[in-house]
Formats: structure tokens, C-alpha cells, sequence
């Protein structure tokens, strides 16, 4: 029962919405008729205003109709009025275009007519003249194809429709007789447009051979080869191949007019709005089923700024942006090694939103790229905003609260990753970019630690673990020796504490629970609220929670330190994803002390401490150079030894091209 | 008798959230031996909360090794 | 395989140096000195030769088929019935053992460290953790012993240090003048605690990366645990009295108490007392691993995660009927267990090392 219904709803969904005249689905190719494909083009976009279109026309001789085609806002403006229509409009008419080759050589052909792919000429050239049966079918075909091209209605499906009927009703006859016939048809078309010479007529011929196109193969019309003799046929078909390199409009426009750098074909409405959203300029020409796509990105964006989450006092400034090239260019300028590959992937089927995978080949193990480009190629999801939609999308474990997967603002950050042996992932339209494999110690490295001297960076590192270990277990250490076990406490200090709590109504834990609440919420409104009112919350942080509710007997001041310093220690992390889990964690730590006492924080650190051996990232051990222990790591994980000391890369990241460097440490020359 | 219900309560929730993982086994000796193990556990824990006395395995230890510890037993004993 | 986890070698050595600490570093210099009095150390020195011994028979025992666990092994052995029957003999005493064991760190807690909570508590809790590190599998118990056990390793030694000022070596002199049978026959009872134990491993052994070091690693951890052992309990006499270690019944917990360096670092008991949570819960968790690693196999179960839960409330029940009192606890200790566990952790693996060579012999002279 189950079953019929989830079928049911599944039918219903899967019927296509049918709209006159537009077709239906993306994947649909364009038309020969200029005025249909622009048509379909606004109306796909539902008439949005901020497609512009551009109607020119192209040519001196005989003007041939195109439109430009752009989303305002995202292309470049000035771009494209210096480059494609300016080109376009002026330059053209004073730019050889190998017009005159093409006319001397075959006189009156307007230069609209279309010649392409020699492999269709050649291959028709291979084949013996048709018998006088077959010609005699090829002409009823014919026939029918200019009447029906006369009515044209650009209903493609139906035409196709008929092509294919014709093929069924014709069995016996091979592929490459049929193939034979269409290329002789499409000549007689051309002839008949020769003859009528109207450009509209010869439009709709050309329209009817495209159709044919869709069918089989793309097929080439040559005049003389096919009314000369067999023997001469290959001389001359290598001249057509020349001719129809040089003497096809949509190539001589490409070659020598269009001066944009990344200039591409779309043959299907897809790929047209998938340059056009892009901010990319296209060109459709009448009378072609394709039309041009021109690089013009040009919208709106920041700048390369300093990064605002991981800052540092030493090290470069700059900061990744909301542009995926931006980013990658950052990078690029770092690493100017041929070995740095970045690779492009869509992801999102209504953002289509670009993802560059990068790594260093040769250093990088080819395994976990493969792993990262299969979790990508598995994601099928309609919108990804930011890099966090990529993080919970193929990150190994979903429910812990740990991160597994590392992100940095800062190019120098992830090029360290990239020269470890880390694959990157970088998501158009944010800073933020994905490192992977990312194990738990990467979330207490800063990039500084580098930039500093290596005695200071270690121990800047060592407290950062330490100061882990005070967020995590400042409360809840506090609520034990308070609870269970005073007798820890120094004499002093325990009498000075029970003067304190005196006057408190609240056993420590609830006290605790309160004030660390209190702060969780003050860190979050001062992550939410506006700039403006920032000071505010410096002064109910500080004066009515902290000073007032000590006074006021609600808590004791000996609370207001654990707090405080539980607060600044988590403040610590390089990552703020570590961060995060720390403050989480916090809260069932402290209530595990408050039943259990220490034993029950022993017990909650053993079971985090093997949740955390179980993790694992890109096949990668969570823990990795503690957890299975590796001595070799050792050198770059809770310490960081002197860089001539970093001989190797770390061993379960990248397992090739393990030599970094040969360098010995400088020594003054002794005397 | 309340704390007969409480346990058998905690019990039901306990084979809920573990059956699942027993379950993905697929195999049906699993579910078997694993709900006359989850029995023989809970009717232990019941007992044990009716404090009823259930005899302890050491002493039938003790019963089978008595031969061989006793006189290892004195003999030890005399140097407390 | 049941298991598809590897350990590596440094783990495996941590995990038996872990094992052989356990429980025995708690309870161990109170039963030996109440036999040996002031030779109790030399009693731990002999234990630890023979111990050595029973590890060297172990590694012959798994050399028969170092792919086979111990429960594989009997059945490869023995035949599938006689196999059946040893394994439970061995499941029977595992199940046992771990119940003892929590047991002990169950009273260890609630007369020590939180006096207020009531054990069944804290067996319950201890237990739970153990169950997620069993359920992790071995791998990750592995990887987390290798975390924890620098800390585990170092307040030990810490231990040893700091304690040294206060130690008053008179107190082990005459060395072997007196109660020179008392020495001896306490081996009886020293032996079981570690080293009785430690056939466990043949079930922990073919889920090692490679055989040979594993074999080397398995002397090495029980040597440097025995010597820590018997360090503690030489500390044990030295700073408490051998008549005081005796009565005591966690002498070396008394003697985290005695730590007092400038005034400062005194009552830090505690973080040694961790240390011992930490090995203790090693070894009351491999013995659970092991427990439920032999059911799935007794049963043809898939997975070994299958009877874990309920496992681990038959233990924690267990834990609290095996034992009505510590008199009663202590009495079976030092007057039954040996027995008990010289017959399965001796003359078991005996048995199959026996019979696996015989039937070697057999198929041999029968190719030649």
C-alpha cells in the first residue's frame, strides 16, 4: 500500500508541464530562427528585467542578423561594449573576413551558407554516386522537407518525428546511403535558396537540415564534389575541408572578430543559461543553431580583504573572498608549481554553484582525491550557499560534535594544507575554504605557529591544548572538588570558598549551569546584535552579570573566575568549529561531575577520547598522530620543532613525495 | 514492586535503542541468542532489584577446589 | 574474522602493560604483604620470573596458529564439541573475572573517592563506558589506551618518585630473614591477579599487524607492568611498613597520600588514582571484548557487538552478588582463585598446546 501511493505521487510529479511553443525541458537545442531562440530565452527567464538583448547587425555586404545577449549586473559593461559589440558593429566591417576568398572562389553563395565538419564531406565522398532509384526517393524526400520547411512552426520534436518515420519506412537501406540522401538534400535546399537567394528562405532550408542534423550526424553540403565524377572527388574535397575552415561565417567570426579570451559554442539552452547566469555574454546569429559564448564576468565583489575570523599578528593579511577565481588565484600566486591542480565541478542544480577542487599531484594521495570527487559527484541537492553545505554533505560521521573537516579564511593556511598533502575545496561565494583530511590537531594550528620561532610557536601550541582542556573542564573540575571531593582543595582556599558560597541558595552545579548559560548567550548576542549597540553588551557582560549577581548573592565570585576563564580559554582555538564543540561538550561534563564527581569526568573523558579514536577523516584516523601513535608526526603536532627539523610531510596524509626539505640549520663559522 | 516497573520500563527502552543495531545483522541467530541473552539479563537485574538471593557462582568454586585449598589454605594461613 | 580491526604493536604492548597493572596495582601489595610481610617484594620478583614462564607458554600456545583466536584455536584443536566445551569454561571465567574486576574498582571508588555514591552506581557507569568501547571496537580501545597511557604511565612513575623521600628502607630489612616460607607460598596467590589473567590475549593476538614483534611486545609489556608492580609494592612496604601495607586494603592509594613535596604538591592522590581508573578500565574492557568476542564465536554470532548490552548487565548484577562483603572477597582471593585460575590460565592453554602438538607430530609422520 505503501508502495502505490509513494508510486502515485512519484507519477504525478514526473509529468512534464507542457507550455506552447516553449520547449519544455533545458536540454533542448537551439533553433536556426533567431527571433524563436531569443523568445524562448526571455520567456525561460519569465521576462526578467535584468536580461538585456541586444539586437545588431553584423556585416557590410549583407548584414546578418544577431542579438547580444547579457544579464545586467553580472557581465561586464564596459567589456562588452568595447569587445563584442563595438567588434561586432564597427571593426567588422573594416576587417577582412575572408569574404573575398570565399566569393571569388564559389561566386553568388551568400556567406551565411553553412559548411562544416570535412568529415561528413569525406565521408560522403567515400560513398558511390546514389542510383537513380534512390535519387528519384531523395527527391520525393526532398520535396517534402521545403514544403514542410515553408510551414515551418519550430515544433521541433514533430520534425524530428517525421525524419525518423522516414527512416522506418526506408529499412532496407543502409546508414550510409541515408546519410548519402540527407547531404544530397540539404544541397538541393541550398540550391534552391541560391536560387531564390532571399536570406529568409535559405534560413528556413538550413533550419530543415538541421533538424536532420539531430538524426544523424552532422553533414556537409559541397556543390562541386558532388556533381563531379568519383575520381576527382578527394582533390576537391580536401579543397572544400580548406574552404569551409576558412569560409564559414560562425568560424571566421570566432577566429578573427570576437576578441573576448574565453569564447565558446552552446548548442543547447542549458549550456546557454548556464554561461549567460554566469555572467557570460551570448551572441546568437540567425540562422544558426548555436550561438557564441563570451567570457564577461564582471559583477559586483569585495576585494581581497583581511581575513575576519583567523587573525594573526604575524603573517600575511590577506584573505580569501566571495569569488571562486579570486580564491584560486590567491593561491595560484603562492604556489606556482605546475604539480598545483584545480579542478572544476557544478554542484547545485538551482545555484550551480562552481567548486574547485585543488591539490598538489604528486604529493596529494590519489585516494582521498578520488573519495573527495566521489562524496562531490554524490551530492545531488538543489542549493549550496556556503562551505558548510559541502562540510555536512560529505563529511564522514554526521552526528558528533566534532569537526572533521577544517576551513580557513587565510590563502597561506590553506597552502600549508595543499603542501601537506590536503585536498582543498573551494566554494564560489565564500571565503571559506575546506581542507581534507583534517585531524584534531589541525584545529589547534595557527599559521603563525610557522611564522614565529619555533620555541614560541611550540609553546603557544602547548597552551592552546591546555587551554582546551580548561573550557572543556574548568566547570565541571569546579563542581567535583566542591561537591565530592573538598578535601582536595587547600585548607585556605576551601574556607575562603565556603564563606563565599555561604550566602548562595544554589548547589554549585546549578550555579555553575546558570553563569555558563548566562555567557553562552552573551557571546551569542554579541556575534548577532549590530556594531552600534556593541558596547552595550561589554557593560551588562561585565557590570550587572558578573559584579551585580556576585553582590547580589546569586552566585560567588570564585564562580566568576571559572566562568571568565573558561570563557577566555575558548577563546584560544585558531578554528572556531573546535570552539564550538568545546562549548557544547562543556555542559554534559559539568553535569557528569555533579552526579558522579571525578570519577564520572574520567569516565566522560575516556568515552570522548574514543569517540574521537573512532572518528575518522578521509580514511584518515581522527587522532592520527597520537591516536595510532606516530613518532615521526611528532615533530609537527603538539609541538613544532625548528623547520630544518621538518624534514618529512605527515606520513597518513600524504604517503608520496614524503622529502620536504634538505636544509641544515645555519652555524656560524667557529673560529 | 515499583522498582520491578521502573527497571522493566528501562529495559523496554533499552531493547528498542539496541535492537536496531542487532537488527542490521540480518541474521536471524543473532535476534535469537540476542533476546534469550537480553531475557536471561533482564530476569538477573529483577531478581536482583526484588532482592531475591540468587546464589553466588563462588561458591560452587569454592565446593570444586576445596580438596586442593584447604591444605594450602593452613599452611598459609600460619604465616598472617 | 569476526573482528576486521588491527591493532598495532605499540598498542598491543600498551594494552598488556595496561592489563598487567589493572586491578593488580590496587590490590596486590595488601595480599602479598599479608603472607610475606617485609619479603613481599621478593615475593612480586618471583611471581614476575614465573609469570614470564606462563607468557612464554602463551606464545607457544598461539605459535600453533597465530591466525586463530583462542576460542578458534580450541575448536581447531580440540575438535568442535571438546572446543565448545573449553571455550565455555573460558567465556565462564572471563565473564567472572570481569565482574571481579568491576567490582573492585566499584569498592575502590565508593571507599576511596566518592564515598557517597552507591557502588552499583558506579559500577553502572563504569560499565556503560566500557560497553561504548566495546561497541567502537578494538581498534579505537587500542588507539585510546596508546592516548592515555603516557598520563597513566608518567603519575605512576611520578608516583614512585615523589613518594621516594618519604621511604624508609628499614623497613624491608632483614631482606629474607624471616617468614621464608610465607614468601613462597604467597606466590600462590600473587600469581593469579596478573598473570593467570593474561590467556586473554591469545584471543587479542591474530588482530595484531604483525606476529613477531607482537610475541616480543607481550614479554616486554608484562616485564616493564611486573616491575612497576613490584616497584609499588617495594614503595608500598618502605614508606607504610609491611604491617600497615597488610591491613590495609588499597595500600598503594595510601600511599599517593603520602606525597608531600614543599608544602605544594600534597593531596594529589587523586591524579594517581586516575592513573589506575585509566588501567583498570583497559582491563575490565578488554576482558569484556574478549568476553563478547568469544559468545559471538560459541554462538556463530556476526557481529561481536551483538551481545554486548545484554552482557553488560549480567556483569554489573554479577559484580555485586558475586561478593556479599570484602572479608568474603578477600578470603576467595587469596584462598581459592589460584586454583581456579592456574586451571584456565595454565592448564587449559597447556591442554591445547599439548594436544596441538601431538596432532602436529601426527600429520607430520604421516606425509613422511
Amino acid at each position: 500500500m505503501k508502495k502505490k501511493f509513494r508510486d502515485m505521487f512519484g507519477k504525478k510529479q514526473q509529468k512534464p508541464v507542457q507550455t506552447n511553443n516553449i520547449p519544455s525541458n533545458l536540454s533542448s537545442p537551439l533553433v536556426t530562427n533567431l527571433d524563436e531562440n531569443v523568445k524562448t530565452v526571455k520567456s525561460k527567464l519569465g521576462n526578467s528585467s535584468d536580461l538585456v538583448t541586444r539586437s545588431i547587425k553584423i556585416g557590410k555586404n549583407q548584414p546578418v542578423r544577431a542579438v547580444i545577449l547579457y544579464m545586467d549586473g553580472l557581465a561586464d559593461k564596459k567589456f562588452i561594449q568595447d569587445f563584442i559589440t563595438e567588434t561586432l558593429m564597427l571593426d567588422i566591417r573594416i576587417t577582412d573576413l575572408g569574404e573575398g576568398q570565399t566569393i571569388s572562389q564559389k561566386q553568388s553563395e551568400a556567406i551565411e551558407t553553412k559548411q562544416t565538419q570535412s568529415q561528413g564531406s569525406e565521408t560522403k565522398n567515400q560513398d558511390e554516386t546514389p542510383s537513380n532509384a534512390d535519387q528519384a526517393k531523395k527527391e520525393q524526400t526532398k520535396s517534402d522537407q521545403n514544403s514542410q520547411n515553408n510551414t515551418y512552426q519550430a515544433i521541433q520534436p514533430a520534425s524530428s518525428n517525421t525524419s525518423n518515420q522516414k527512416k522506418k519506412t526506408r529499412k532496407p537501406i543502409k546508414l550510409k546511403q541515408l546519410k548519402h540522401k540527407k547531404s544530397s538534400n540539404k544541397q538541393q535546399s541550398s540550391e534552391s535558396s541560391e536560387s531564390t537567394i532571399g536570406s529568409k528562405q535559405s534560413n528556413q532550408a538550413e533550419s530543415g537540415t538541421n533538424e536532420k542534423n539531430q538524426t544523424s550526424k552532422q553533414l556537409s553540403i559541397e556543390q562541386s564534389s558532388s556533381q563531379s565524377s568519383p575520381s576527382t572527388q578527394s582533390n576537391q574535397a580536401n579543397q572544400a575541408n580548406q574552404q569551409a575552415k576558412q569560409g564559414d561565417f560562425f568560424t571566421i567570426l570566432k577566429e578573427r572578430s570576437l576578441t573576448g579570451s574565453e569564447v565558446d559554442e552552446c548548442h543547447d539552452y542549458f549550456t546557454l543559461f548556464q554561461f549567460l547566469l554566469a555572467g557570460d555574454t551570448i551572441i546568437l546569429i540567425d540562422g544558426y543553431a548555436k550561438g557564441f559564448t563570451i567570457g564577461s564576468k564582471g559583477f559586483e565583489k569585495r576585494g581581497v580583504e583581511e581575513s575576519s575570523s583567523t587573525t594573526v599578528i604575524r603573517g600575511p593579511k590577506d584573505g580569501f573572498s566571495e569569488t571562486l577565481r579570486t580564491n584560486t588565484s590567491l593561491i595560484r600566486r603562492r604556489l606556482k608549481d605546475p604539480s598545483l591542480w584545480i579542478e572544476n565541478m557544478v554542484i547545485g542544480e538551482k545555484t550551480h554553484t562552481d567548486i574547485a577542487v585543488c591539490y598538489m599531484k604528486g604529493i596529494v594521495n590519489d585516494d582521498v582525491v578520488q573519495e573527495v570527487k566521489k562524496r562531490l559527484k554524490d551530492i545531488e541537492i538543489d542549493a549550496i550557499l556556503e562551505s558548510g553545505y559541502i562540510e555536512e554533505l560529505i563529511q564522514d560521521k554526521t552526528y558528533t560534535p566534532f569537526p572533521t573537516i577544517n576551513n580557513s579564511e587565510r590563502p597561506d593556511a590553506v597552502c600549508a594544507g595543499l603542501l601537506e598533502g590536503r585536498v582543498a575545496i573551494m566554494v564560489d561565494g565564500t571565503p571559506f575554504v575546506l581542507l581534507v583530511p583534517s585531524l584534531f590537531v589541525d584545529f589547534f594550528q595557527s599559521s603563525e605557529d610557522y611564522y614565529q620561532r619555533s620555541d614560541i610557536g611550540s609553546a603557544l601550541r602547548l597552551l592552546r591544548f591546555v587551554c582546551f582542556f580548561l573550557a572543556l573542564l574548568t566547570p565541571s573540575a569546579y563542581i567535583a572538588l566542591t561537591t565530592f571531593h573538598q578535601e582536595m582543595i587547600p585548607t585556605q582556599l576551601l574556607i575562603s570558598l565556603a564563606a563565599q558560597r555561604e550566602g548562595v541558595p544554589f548547589p554549585a552545579y546549578v550555579e555553575a549551569l546558570m553563569m555558563e548559560i548566562t555567557f553562552e548567550i552573551l557571546r551569542e548576542a554579541g556575534t548577532r546584535m549590530p556594531r552600534a549597540v556593541g558596547n552595550a553588551i561589554s557593560i551588562v557582560g561585565a557590570l550587572v552579570l558578573g559584579q551585580a549577581a556576585v553582590e547580589a548573592g546569586i552566585v560567588s565570585s570564585a564562580m566568576v573566575i571559572v566562568v571568565s576563564l573558561t570563557a577566555i580559554s575558548s577563546f584560544v582555538f585558531p578554528s572556531f568549529n573546535i570552539s564550538i564543540s568545546v562549548r557544547l561538550l562543556r555542559f554534559i561534563f559539568m553535569t557528569l561531575a555533579a552526579m558522579f564527581g571525578l570519577v564520572g569526568i574520567i569516565l566522560g573523558l575516556l568515552v570522548m577520547v574514543m569517540h574521537m579514536a573512532s572518528l575518522r577523516s578521509f580514511g584518515i584516523p581522527y587522532l592520527s598522530p597520537m591516536g595510532p601513535f606516530i613518532p615521526g608526526d611528532q615533530k609537527d603536532s603538539l609541538i613544532r620543532l625548528p623547520l630544518w627539523r621538518l624534514r618529512t610531510r605527515p606520513k597518513l596524509i600524504s604517503q608520496k613525495d614524503m622529502e620536504r626539505e634538505d636544509t641544515e640549520p645555519a652555524k656560524p663559522k667557529q673560529k | 514492586m515499583f522498582k520491578v516497573i521502573v527497571v522493566v520500563l528501562i529495559a523496554v527502552v533499552v531493547f528498542l535503542l539496541d535492537f536496531a543495531t542487532v537488527k542490521k545483522s540480518k541474521s536471524k541467530k543473532d535476534k535469537k541468542v540476542y533476546i534469550a541473552f537480553f531475557i536471561l539479563a533482564l530476569s538477573i537485574v529483577v531478581l536482583h532489584v526484588m532482592e531475591v538471593n540468587i546464589p553466588t557462582p563462588i561458591e560452587g568454586i569454592k565446593q570444586i577446589y576445596q580438596p586442593v585449598a584447604e591444605p594450602i589454605r593452613k599452611s598459609l594461613e600460619k604465616y598472617l | 574474522m569476526i573482528e576486521k580491526g588491527k591493532i598495532g604493536v605499540r598498542q598491543f604492548t600498551v594494552l598488556v602493560l595496561m592489563y598487567t597493572l589493572g586491578t593488580a596495582v590496587i590490590i596486590l601489595p595488601s595480599l602479598t604483604a599479608s603472607y610475606a610481610h617485609a619479603n613481599a617484594w621478593i615475593t612480586m620478583v618471583i611471581a614476575m620470573l614465573i609469570g614470564i614462564g606462563i607468557v612464554f607458554m602463551l606464545n607457544c600456545v598461539i605459535s600453533i596458529d597465530w591466525k586463530k583466536n583462542l576460542f578458534e584455536l580450541s575448536e581447531h584443536i580440540l575438535g568442535k564439541w571438546v572446543g565448545k566445551a573449553v571455550s565455555v569454561l573460558f567465556l565462564t571465567y572471563i565473564l567472572l573475572l570481569t565482574a571481579t574486576n568491576l567490582r573492585q574498582i566499584g569498592e575502590f571508588i565508593t571507599t576511596q573517592v566518592t564515598v557517597e555514591t552507591p557502588i552499583q552506581f558506579v559500577m553502572f557507569i563504569f560499565m556503560m563506558t566500557s560497553l561504548i568501547g566495546v561497541r567502537l571496537g578494538l581498534e579505537v580501545i587500542g588507539r585510546t589506551s596508546e592516548i592515555f597511557f603516557p598520563y597513566a604511565f608518567t603519575s605512576l612513575i611520578l608516583l614512585l618518585i615523589l613518594v621516594a623521600p618519604e621511604a624508609d628502607f628499614r623497613n624491608v630489612q632483614p631482606v629474607l630473614q624471616e617468614d621464608i616460607g610465607g614468601t613462597f607460598l604467597a606466590v600462590i596467590p600473587t600469581l593469579t591477579t596478573p598473570y593467570l589473567e593474561l590467556f586473554i590475549f591469545l584471543a587479542i593476538f591474530p588482530y595484531v599487524h604483525r606476529f613477531k614483534p607482537a610475541k616480543k611486545a607481550f614479554y616486554i609489556g608484562v616485564i616493564i607492568g611486573s616491575v612497576i608492580l613490584t616497584l609499588i609494592t617495594l614503595m608500598c612496604l618502605a614508606v607504610l611498613g609491611p604491617d600497615f601495607t597488610a591491613r590495609q586494603i588499597f595500600p598503594s592509594y595510601i600511599l599517593g597520600k603520602k606525597i608531600s613535596l614543599a608544602n605544594f604538591l600534597e593531596r594529589i592522590e587523586i591524579l594517581v588514582a586516575i592513573a589506575w581508573f585509566f588501567t583498570i578500565f583497559f582491563k575490565i574492557t578488554l576482558n569484556f571484548y574478549v568476553l563478547n568476542l568469544g559468545m559471538s564465536h560459541f554462538f556463530n554470532l556476526k557481529s561481536t557487538k551483538t551481545l554486548s548490552t545484554p552482557l553488560a548487565f549480567i556483569i554489573i548484577i554479577m559484580g555485586i552478588i558475586l561478593f556479599t562483603d570484602i572479608i568474603y572477597y578477600n578470603e576467595f582471593v587469596a584462598y581459592y582463585a589460584p586454583y581456579y585460575s592456574a586451571t584456565i590460565g595454565i592448564l587449559l592453554p597447556m591442554l591445547l598446546l599439548l594436544v596441538g602438538f601431538i596432532r602436529k607430530k601426527k600429520k607430520k609422520s604421516k606425509v613422511g
